[in-house]
């Protein structure tokens, strides 16, 4: 059969059998084994060599350390309760202001989002706590699972992040290294968060029945006592940035070892609020085990996926395709960013990952687009992936976490301005392109 | 049949979560190697393979556990809205088609990795020149961990089917 042929066959049986409800990692795989097999003429030891030998490859593969020790370093925050402790002394400081509470969600869940590198924990524990307090304030319910959501995914946007760890573990690439990304994301996702707030805030100041501020007679903090609670608040998240974010831009650490350093404070803090049991340790430990390996099954799979993919030509089929059709580079971005947004409506960011980058990377390379502000805008697009009906994992995790007064079509309709200023944000960053490459330069140098 | 899925349960939630301890050691390594790197500014010739190994081993001993706990994303949009009898079948058939082939040839290919490894005692090519051997062969265990974690869903899924006739 003819690369072309075996292309279509391949995602084509792809979309099928995802919908068949088998783990996705599985799933790549063998749709990979069978396209594989018809590939080589049904040669099983040759292919096997292959995927084992890239299967040690993923074993080896030193960037992904990062991944264990940054999910370790959530699970632990998320069990010492650091954010609870910003979001009521932000809850104290903004309630009096419309809005004030759903803007107090989005600042809290962007510090912790430069804190944590996964999504999970975060959508979580902000459903439980800002979910009950929204309700009980009276917030639109919609705007209110809306602003959780879309807050808390910021998470693996914002460094660090195992999102932009995967890509550069995929890429390898000395542009899209794990600290150039991690540079670059910052102002993209520091935007986002200020257009969340924008958005909130002005909705709230025009119509006073979606987010009404705290009566003024609950309102009896002085002016002193608000400022000590949020500076108290502020210093063990900032330490914890600066352990992380700061030693990689400051080029005193490999991500990896910021990734360790931050887990220790992480425990440090843990140790400080009283909250350091050796069933605290346990449980970060287990969970961590598990949402590694659910990401490491999908980087195994997608990686068997992408090397039969590239292996048989299917990489050079859709590159002479979308290059053949003579369109403007843009318009080939465009249509890159369709496949990635329409796919994150029903697969999640890793996997999506693992199957679009080989493809993409060496046709964003062919049109001359900078690999760094390319991997940018397909991250920042990935971000709709949690948040996309009808499978976005943020809406799931705020479904299970918050209150059941939120029902699935509050969710569903809080959700989508927010989309819509992702997407926003992505054209930004195609018109700008400066916001992507301003702080890699400024830290790294060209 | 049962007893075989509870040994292959028991088994795989042991190894999860021994192994999820990896991770302290993982934290451990990498700061060790920090702190000498700064402090006495003088490096290890171990610490870059050994963080490696510690994290190749964390994940590749948990896959089946993960497997046993439903952690890995499956797409199940259309799956939760079947009669739970149709459900299964489905669940029999996507594993024995999917799962069951793929996953049954990479441990057997891994193990074989691993024998061929063993058999030249394979050494890394490195100023520490740690034994690979091991890691190749815990790496087959990983891969067998999780083969038998999809075996065990199939024989409770059969066992399910027959008791719901």
């Amino acid at each position: 059969m003819t690369p072309e042929v075996l292309t279509i066959l391949m995602f084509g049986i792809l979309i099928a059998a995802i919908a068949l409800g088998h783990p996705l990692a599985a799933t790549l795989a063998a749709t990979a084994t069978l396209i594989g097999l018809i590939d080589n003429g049904f040669n099983v030891p040759a292919l096997f060599d292959l995927i084992t030998n890239n299967n040690w490859g993923v074993f080896l593969n030193y960037t992904l350390v990062s991944i264990p020790l940054f999910i370790f370093m959530a699970q632990v925050l998320d069990r010492a309760k650091v954010s609870e402790e910003l979001f009521e002394a932000l809850y104290v400081i903004l309630g009096g202001l419309r809005g004030g509470l759903g803007l107090a969600v989005i600042v809290v869940s962007t510090v912790f989002a430069a804190t944590t590198g996964i999504v999970g924990a975060s959508v979580v524990a902000m459903s439980l706590m800002a979910g009950p307090a929204l309700l009980k304030r009276g917030y639109d319910k919609p705007m209110s699972a809306g602003i959780i959501t879309s807050s808390g995914t910021l998470g693996i946007l914002i460094p660090p992040s195992i999102m932009l760890v995967v890509y550069a573990g995929l890429t390898g690439l000395k542009e899209t290294s794990v600290g150039n990304l991690f540079a670059a994301a910052i102002l993209p996702g520091l935007l986002l968060s200020g257009f969340y707030l924008a958005y909130v805030g002005i909705r709230c100041a025009l119509n006073l029945k979606l987010g009404p501020p705290i009566p003024k007679e609950e309102r009896t903090a002085t002016f002193g006592q608000k400022c000590f609670m949020f500076v108290k608040s502020l210093v063990p998240p900032f330490g914890l940035i600066l352990a992380v974010m700061g030693t990689i831009l400051a080029g005193v650490a490999t991500p990896t070892e910021a990734a360790a350093l931050g887990a220790t404070g992480a425990l440090v803090l843990a140790l400080f609020k009283r909250t350091f049991t050796w069933e605290m340790i346990k449980g970060a430990s287990l969970s961590t085990a598990r949402t590694t390996c659910m990401v490491m099954a999908l980087f195994i799979g997608g990686k068997v996926f992408s090397v039969v993919f590239l292996s048989m030509g299917g990489g050079d089929v859709v590159a002479d395709t979308l290059l053949g059709m003579d369109f403007h580079p843009y318009m080939v971005l465009f249509l890159m960013n369709l496949v990635v947004f329409i796919l994150g409506m029903f697969i999640d960011w890793a996997a999506i990952l693992l199957v679009v980058v080989p493809i993409f990377t060496p046709i964003a390379m062919e049109l001359d687009f900078n690999p760094l502000w390319f991997a940018m805008i397909i991250c920042v697009n990935l971000q709709t992936s949690f948040l996309t009906p009808p499978f976005g994992y943020s809406l799931f995790y705020f479904k299970g976490a918050a209150p059941p007064e939120y029902t699935i079509g509050d969710v569903y309709k809080g959700i989508i301005p927010f989309i819509g200023l992702q997407l926003l944000c992505v054209i930004c960053l195609v018109i700008w392109p400066d916001i992507i490459t301003y702080l890699p330069s400024v830290f790294f140098g060209e | 049949m049962q007893n075989i899925s509870r040994a292959i349960d028991a088994l795989n939630e042991k190894t999860g979560l021994y192994s999820s301890y990896l991770i302290l050691p993982l934290v451990g390594v990498v700061i060790y190697e920090v702190f000498v790197r700064y402090v006495f500014n003088a490096p290890t010739s171990w610490g870059f393979e050994l963080t490696v190994f510690l994290y190749g081993m964390h994940y590749m001993l948990g896959l089946g556990d993960a497997h046993r706990t439903d952690t890995h994303v499956c797409i199940d949009i259309f799956e939760a809205r079947m009669q739970p009898r149709n459900r299964t079948i489905l669940r029999i058939i996507t594993n024995v088609v999917i799962f069951i082939p793929t996953m049954g040839c990479m441990a057997i290919w891994s193990v074989k990795y691993a024998i061929t490894s063993w058999g030249m005692l394979e050494h890394a090519s490195s100023s520490w020149s740690p034994a690979i051997y091991p890691y190749k062969a815990v790496m087959a265990v990983g891969f067998i961990l999780f083969f038998l974690a999809g075996v065990s869903k199939l024989l409770k899924d059969f066992h399910a089917l027959r008791s719901s006739k």
